[in-house]
């Protein structure tokens, strides 16, 4: 049995790659396109809390609207200025782009801020400890985490099944084969996903940069295991994605609690064999329709 | 025994029928027209018989043997052979080209024989060489073998589709709406052509849109509506029954 | 006659033939080269591209030739290493050592590529194309992660480090002539590779692998083995990077997770798309011009203002950028041709 430590601590990190693969699974579902480069949509969210919150000494709470504010314009301005010209071009030439992006912002980001590792000011201290359920601590920044990201999930739900744009987004994308005939949701709508798909990596990116160091790779780090939770959520499915990236949390956790220390780095490869197998069983579980398999 | 048989046939996506218990043969010989309003399944009706799309139920059986699990290549190599609506041409070779790689059971298409350049390939190159030209020059297109197939006009497409399928020998060929996107003009060499090909004893089955363009050329129609068979008979019979007339009008 | 004489050379196969006799001749005749001192970067560089040059053109083969959007292809370039390594580096070797003959690495090295080419492959190739890509480059990143952690088989981060180095053991450990007759060996062997992916794609079988490319329903329609005409390209290709990759370990003495991460399979991707896809000698300019680029740009790394680490993000940048402006605006590359590769 996992301890409850293990189960925080897997927690946590669910929180954070869930976050983020909703941001992932949407553009995958809405855009139609894998945007490899989400991973510095987090880290630019990271480094603008970085900003207000080391360099303005602005609060938290302030520093998270901002920064969430902030990187999801940000994101949407990159997107307009470097996908949309490409939205009709398919898949690959998007998936290519967003690589090179990647790339692009990540080292723009390490010449502007330097490659050393930084550290949040202004976060959450203080560890909540007891000896119930077999003994565990659970740091305030932690309980943030988890907290913030169960609040985005709500409102993401009252988002997509209140309001007009949500249900829009939510008939093209819950929908695998539906998205892929029809593939094309309209500017304005891809828009708003973009704002709701950075906002939602800054947010994640913030909160990774309370729980590590800061670097410019802060978010490439984790992009495979983001995509790995969009995929097993099945594409477009936001709820999956949570679901998913949830469970990989409490895998990658439960992994390094078992593995000896020297192969500690050992819960990324499991995460890697879950998604090939988790791409196996897409083929032959979607048969006869234009899923995950060509012909 | 019929040259192409199905039996039960059914097609399910999740909560979508798109055909629905189709049973029919078709005799050797045929040229048989299969029309219905859009959405009717005609073009899933196809896949299943090709192995482009995997039926739910039901069977295929081409010359007596089930081909209902063939993939499509298997089909080919049987000898019934499908053409595409919208085109089956491929855009990045050229029009040559295009019928050249049609040929089956070329050496050539074998790693090994490719890279030792064996005289069987360099032979089987050749021989297909000049039959492709023949083919292309019956259809027409005698001037635009080097052009590139996405530089054809729609009527000139189809008959590329059609010299290509030749080089295959088929016994049986499937047209998906060969009239669609052709203008006006090039419409009567396309039906000619297609009763040519009848003529020299292929059997023929054609999906179209509009019954005034088959009803001139075809033996037999049936009709489908809704995942279903409706009508099969002569044209004559056909165009007067009542649901015939309902599924169309009901679009 | 002289002109008719150099035209000859301009055939890849016999100047191929010619570097390798030549490489073989200088070890034989224990002649000592001493290229001056600065010279050697260049020509580690060029030996380099040599190798990367196998994995370019099998990947335009996948690629570029029959639209498999491979992004794991140096996972058989590691594979062909460690293979080798397994069964060539001595046994006080940490990991699985059992110090056998080379030729036996470079068949064991082909053997397990093909044994890996086909899971993989098996796995991946029925995909839609953006999952096969991400199908591959999870497989590629599986394999460094495992052989960084397993440091009883496979020697773990550090990996293998006293691999024998047959050619330098042949240039008496002199390594001038280590390196120029490796030049030349390596010369050899692409012009080799080059010939046969020339062979196979000039012919029917490059025609089928291009209209599999154009679109796979309908060539599997007209009766092509779509699957099996995919695995084959993956396979082979693979067991071609493979070979690079024993070599390599072979000449480097060495096989680490290091060696074969997602840059190279980012720097063979660049290459192929700047030089232009479905050209065999435009991948490899490709290849050689972005290979030439971080080669100068190292020199430049004495400016002021810029640390070498910043240099080297201002590169990675521009690489990036490269990549964007290749994609959208020119992305057919340098040499590649535009109606084949199916662009507007």
């Amino acid at each position: 049995m996992v301890s409850t430590q293990t189960l925080i601590f897997g927690l946590v990190i669910g929180s954070y790659i869930g976050l983020a693969a909703i941001g992932f699974s949407l553009i995958h579902g809405l855009v139609n396109m894998f945007n490899i480069a989400h991973g510095e949509y987090m880290t630019i969210g990271a480094y603008l809390s970085f900003v207000l919150m080391n360099q303005l000494g602005l609060g938290l709470f302030v520093s998270l609207v901002l920064g969430i504010a902030a990187t999801s314009i940000a994101g949407l301005a990159i997107a307009k200025f470097f996908y949309q010209p490409l939205y009709e071009t398919g898949p690959i030439p998007l998936l290519l782009t967003s690589i090179g992006l990647s790339f692009l912002l990540r080292n723009v980001i390490q010449l502007g801020f330097g490659a050393d590792n930084k550290y949040l000011e202004g976060g959450l201290t203080g560890v909540y400890r007891t000896d119930a359920l077999g003994g565990f601590f659970l740091q305030y920044s932690q309980a943030l985490v988890i907290a913030l990201a169960l609040l985005t999930i709500l409102l993401l739900h009252l988002l997509l099944t209140r309001t007009e744009l949500g249900i829009a987004m939510r008939a093209t994308s819950n929908n695998e084969t539906l998205a892929q005939i029809t593939g094309v949701a309209t500017i304005r709508i891809r828009d708003y996903v973009w704002l709701l798909a950075s906002g939602t990596a800054g947010l994640s990116g913030i909160l990774l940069a309370q729980q590590r160091t800061l670097t410019p790779a802060l978010g490439y780090n984790d992009i495979l295991i983001i995509l790995t939770a969009a995929i097993l959520g099945g594409a477009g499915n936001v709820y999956g994605a949570v679901a998913a990236g949830f469970f990989l949390g409490i895998v990658s956790a439960t992994a390094t609690s078992m593995l000896p220390s020297g192969m500690a780095s050992l819960a990324t490869s499991v995460i890697f064999f879950m998604l090939i197998v988790a791409l196996i069983v897409k083929s032959h579980v979607i048969e006869g329709n234009r899923g995950v398999i060509a012909t | 025994m019929a040259l192409l048989e199905t039996e039960d046939l059914d097609k399910h996506y999740s909560g979508l029928v798109a055909v629905d218990g189709v049973s029919f043969s078709i005799e050797s010989g045929e040229l048989v027209g299969l029309i219905g309003p859009n959405g009717a399944g005609k073009t899933t009706l196809f896949d299943c018989l090709t192995g482009v799309q995997k039926p739910t139920d039901g069977t295929v059986r081409f010359d007596g043997t089930d081909v209902t699990d063939l993939p499509p290549h298997g089909h080919a190599e049987r000898g019934m052979i499908r053409t595409f609506q919208h085109s089956g041409v491929l855009p990045t070779l050229t029009v040559k080209e295009n019928v050249l790689v049609a040929a089956p059971d070329h050496p050539g298409e074998q790693m090994f024989h490719s890279i030792a350049r064996t005289d069987d390939a360099k032979t089987f190159e050749e021989d297909i060489q000049g039959r492709a030209e023949d083919l292309l020059d019956t259809f027409e297109l005698e001037d635009r073998y080097d052009h590139y197939g996405d530089e054809l006009s729609g009527g000139q497409r189809q008959l590329l589709e059609f010299a290509r399928s030749l080089m295959l020998d088929p016994t049986l060929m499937l047209l998906d709406e060969p009239l669609a996107g052709v203008n006006p003009t090039t419409k009567q060499k396309v039906t000619s052509r297609i009763t040519d090909m009848n003529d020299e004893g292929i059997t023929i089955l054609i999906i179209e849109h509009d019954i005034e363009e088959l009803v001139e050329i075809v033996d037999r129609l049936i009709v489908m509506a809704n995942g279903q068979i409706i009508a099969d008979g002569t044209p004559a019979d056909v165009v007067e029954k009542e649901r015939v007339i309902d599924a169309y009008l009901g679009e | 006659m002289i002109g008719d004489r150099l035209k000859l050379l301009s055939n890849p196969g016999i100047f191929g033939s010619a570097a390798l006799l030549a490489g073989i001749a200088l070890l034989a005749s224990r002649l000592l080269l001493y290229p001056p001192g600065n010279a050697f970067v260049f020509i580690e560089v060029g030996i380099l591209f040599l190798f990367y040059g196998l994995l370019v053109l099998g990947l335009n083969l996948q690629y570029g030739f029959t639209g498999i959007i491979n992004f794991g292809h140096v996972l058989f370039f590691g594979v062909g290493g460690y293979a080798t390594a397994m069964l060539v580096a001595p046994e006080s070797a940490r990991g699985i050592a059992l110090g056998l003959p080379w030729p036996i690495g470079l068949a064991g090295a082909i053997i397990a590529a093909a044994l890996v080419a086909g899971i993989v492959g098996f796995a991946s190739l029925p995909l839609r194309e953006e999952y096969v890509a991400i199908a591959t480059l999870a497989a590629a990143e599986l394999f460094t992660d495992v052989t960084a952690n397993l440091p009883s088989i496979t020697g773990g981060a550090i990996g293998y480090v006293s691999i024998p180095q047959p050619i330098n053991i042949w240039a008496g450990g002199h390594y001038g002539t280590f390196l120029t007759s490796t030049l030349l060996v390596m010369i050899g062997v692409l012009s080799f590779g080059y010939v046969v992916f020339r062979r196979l794609t000039d012919g029917p079988y490059g025609r089928v692998l291009r209209a599999i490319r154009a679109d796979k329903e309908i060539t599997d329609t007209i009766g092509k083995h779509v699957f099996r005409y995919e695995m084959e390209v993956f396979v082979f290709a693979a067991i071609v990077a493979a070979i690079a990759g024993s070599i390599y370990a072979l000449f480097i003495g060495a096989a680490a997770p290091g060696l074969y991460t997602a840059d190279v399979t980012f720097l063979l991707w660049i290459g192929m798309l700047v030089g232009g896809a479905g050209n065999h000698r435009g991948v490899l300019a490709g290849l050689g011009i972005v290979m030439a680029f971080e080669l100068l740009t190292r020199f430049l790394n004495d400016l002021p203002y810029y640390t070498s680490q910043q240099f080297g993000a201002l590169r990675l940048a521009m690489i990036g950028l490269l990549l964007i402006v290749i994609v959208r605006y020119r992305p057919e590359g340098i040499w590649g041709n535009a109606k084949e590769q199916g662009i507007e």
